[in-house]
């Protein structure tokens, strides 16, 4: 997809319908995936009713992958075009992947006491997520170092493209060195779950996925907000410019 | 069983809660835009207000 192409699409995606009928949708498929996950779905074998958890550890997980990557995107759309509407959505992407961030973490960590014993262990998979977390929670604020839009969106561009390279180090983590966590859950295990144990897997990551895309239309739309409320404040002329961009998207 | 129900509660609880923020933060800095303005107008439409040339 191109880039203009791509402004397109984010311009349709952030219409007020838009939003409702996201907003709808994943309630939706979050309530189903919640009694499929918690009253359909059997405990497992081993690890019993705890085993549940995966139903909401991974897809956040899948959503702070999913997030990182939009702002890895974006930052690079940023860069190559400089349109505010990129470093908006990389800003919106990367909030949002740090609450998905500290979700996983911390539903990994109540997992982890039963099974493992311990609430918390230097884990590779562990460790790289926390710093994963402490890269995105340093992009958010260098995002708050300067006023100027120009530089805080050249910066913030710059730490979303390095910063995404603990992605793949986060996934592969459990391959390259030995870890109490299981392998890749989607490669590994999937495959050998009850088929209704995997469709619910499935299906919560669908939820999931769709709530992201409510929370981005939303972030999006407050970040235009806040924009708006700044430049009306600063002089009439640029408040009405920003109060037309905001409308238009 | 309560590890589980803690999981799904936070889960709940942190999604459900920034979701909330969310609108609360849109709401605030539409309020604000809405406030800015109007002082504005206003500064423009009374006499002698930046309308009138008084100070530019």
């Amino acid at each position: 997809m191109s880039v203009r192409a791509g402004e397109r699409a984010l311009g349709k995606a952030v219409s007020r319908r838009g939003e409702r009928t996201l907003g709808v949708l994943s309630a939706i498929a979050l309530l189903g995936a919640m009694v499929m996950a918690l009253f359909v779905t059997p405990p497992d074998a081993e690890q019993g009713q705890v085993f549940r958890l995966i139903y909401v550890h991974v897809p956040s997980a899948w959503l702070a992958y999913l997030s990182f990557a939009v702002v890895l995107v974006a930052s690079i759309a940023y860069l190559r075009t400089t349109k505010t509407r990129w470093d908006r959505l990389a800003a919106a992407s990367a909030e949002i992947g740090v609450v998905f961030t500290i979700l996983t973490l911390v539903l990994g960590s109540i997992w982890a006491k039963p099974v493992w014993g311990t609430w918390w262990t230097w884990d590779p998979r562990l460790t790289t997520t926390a710093v994963l977390l402490l890269i995105y929670l340093g992009y958010l604020a260098v995002r708050r170092m300067t006023d100027d839009p120009r530089r805080r969106g050249t910066w913030s561009a710059v730490v979303g493209i390095v910063g995404f390279v603990d992605v793949p180090i986060v996934h592969l983590s459990v391959v390259w060195w030995r870890s109490l966590h299981q392998a890749p859950v989607v490669a590994k295990v999937a495959p050998r779950m009850a088929p209704v144990m995997a469709w619910t897997l499935v299906l919560s990551v669908v939820a999931f996925t769709l709530l992201y895309a409510y929370l981005m239309v939303l972030r999006l739309r407050v970040g235009r907000l806040e924009e708006k409320a700044v430049a009306e404040a600063l002089s009439p002329r640029i408040g009405a410019a920003a109060a037309k961009a905001a409308v238009g998207g | 069983m309560g590890y589980l129900i803690a999981g799904y509660v936070i889960t709940a609880g942190v999604l459900g809660g920034y979701l909330l923020s969310l609108r609360m933060r849109a709401r605030r800095a539409l309020a604000r835009a809405g406030a800015v303005a109007a002082r504005r107008d206003a500064r423009i439409s009374e006499p002698g207000g930046e309308a009138n040339g008084a100070d530019g």
